[in-house]
């Protein structure tokens, strides 16, 4: 009986220790290709949401509690060194979680592009917020050279700082609005006050650390 | 066996998605759209095809009691491999398929496989038995995905063909959308096939 236990066990063992030994050479093998290869899609995404910049200074890590979504920006330089304008790295809740954006924004304030750099969205639904959109090559470019709070609207015609919501997406749509608006807000009242965020800002963004899909939904009310 | 047969038996007599109706949990989550479907079927096609080789390599290694554990270690092991190669070096087909990877691990068609076919057949035949079964799962798959997204979003392999008047029913790239075109297919099949 007891022979019928240990020889099972220990072919289970050798086969489990084969696996964990494969498994980690392959790591050991990919590492470093996967972390390059996540580096340069990254600094490909930053290039593509400030085109002006010409290179960019060391990415900084987001500390502010008020803008949590925010993980971290960067500044983009132009030829000659000059700030351009800055890109940030917002991990945000769509319609599911695991919404994660990259965002430029120039020194005056224009959105200079909006990237999507993963997302687990519904395929067909919110998913083509990165798919082809009427006119334009993404759904995320409707944001490019907008500036100021961007609205998001359902139907045609949208005006001037208005985005067009995805057709059966209004959450996602509104989830990329918000993380545009708060990086926008984030420009502005924290890195161009040299870090310091200003104390009127309105605690509705700061729901958004905690930010739901209902919270999303809602916001238009909210505002 | 003769490869052929074996070839067949999965694309037609026994497909796993018509016939079987196993692997339903990505059949149903992905096959929004046409290339969706067609992209996780060909990612299981991989993983089926070594995944049975190798159960089939040390089905003669692993005692009855213990094979359904070694089995998980083996496909899981697999999966993770291909996905962390992938990842390195083909990040463009990362990109795109990536999204399925971990979902195979979690489809009971590779574990079907593995007890019926591969533990009691021998390398060769366990190898036309993952490309045939493959096979079958990529056509049902790409059938479910094209019939979706035409009438869910108006297109197939995201090419406009109904035209802008025609309503696009979103219900048919949700949840409830995958039900009724499975039902739908499933009985058309039979019918074809002279059942009742």
């Amino acid at each position: 009986m007891s022979k019928d236990i240990i020889k099972p066990g220990i072919i289970l063992l050798i086969v489990t220790v084969i696996a964990a030994g494969l498994l980690g050479a392959v790591n050991i093998a990919t590492k470093d290709t996967i972390a390059n290869v996540k580096a340069k899609a990254k600094e490909d995404s930053m290039k593509k949401v400030l085109p002006n910049a010409e290179s960019f200074n060391e990415e900084q890590e987001n500390d502010n509690k008020d803008y949590s979504v925010i993980k971290s920006y960067a500044e983009g330089l132009d030829k000659s060194g000059n700030p351009v304008g800055c890109t940030f790295e917002v991990s945000t809740k769509g319609f599911s979680t695991g919404l994660n954006l990259m965002i430029g924004i120039t020194k005056d304030g224009v959105i200079s592009g909006v990237d999507i750099l993963s997302h687990g969205e519904t395929p067909g639904l919110g998913a083509n917020a990165g798919e082809k959109w009427k006119d334009q090559p993404k759904w995320v470019s409707q944001f490019t050279d907008k500036s100021g709070e961007v609205n998001v609207i359902k139907g045609d015609s949208p005006k001037d700082n208005e985005i067009q919501a995805i057709t059966g997406a209004t959450i996602t749509s509104e989830a990329i609005a918000k993380a545009v608006n708060t990086a926008s807000d984030f420009y502005d009242n924290v890195i161009k006050n040299g870090g310091e965020a200003k104390s009127t800002f309105s605690s509705d963004e700061k729901v958004d650390s905690k930010s739901s899909a209902t919270d999303s939904a809602n916001r238009g009310g909210n505002e | 066996m003769n490869p052929l047969k074996i070839l067949k038996n999965g694309i037609i007599d026994d497909n796993p998605t018509f016939v079987q109706v196993i692997g339903m949990c990505p059949t149903l989550a992905v096959t929004t759209s046409a290339i969706n479907g067609i992209g996780m079927g060909l990612s299981t096609l991989v993983v089926l095809m070594c995944s049975n080789m190798v159960i089939s390599l040390i089905r003669k290694f692993i005692p009855d009691q213990i094979r359904i554990p070694a089995y998980i270690v083996v496909i899981a092991s697999f999966v993770t491999i291909i996905q962390m190669l992938l990842e390195a070096f083909l990040p463009d087909l990362n990109a795109s398929l990536g999204l399925f990877i971990p979902l195979i691990v979690v489809n009971c068609i590779i574990l079907a496989r593995a007890e019926a076919f591969a533990s009691k057949n021998g390398v060769i035949a366990s190898m036309f038995d993952g490309i045939g079964m493959g096979l079958g799962f990529t056509i049902a798959l790409g059938v479910i995905g094209i019939v979706r997204e035409l009438l869910g979003n108006g297109s197939v392999f995201g090419l406009t063909i109904l035209p802008e008047a025609f309503p696009n029913t979103i219900i048919m790239i949700l949840a409830p959308g995958a039900f009724f075109t499975l039902a739908f297919l499933m009985i058309l099949i039979k019918k074809i096939k002279g059942e009742n």
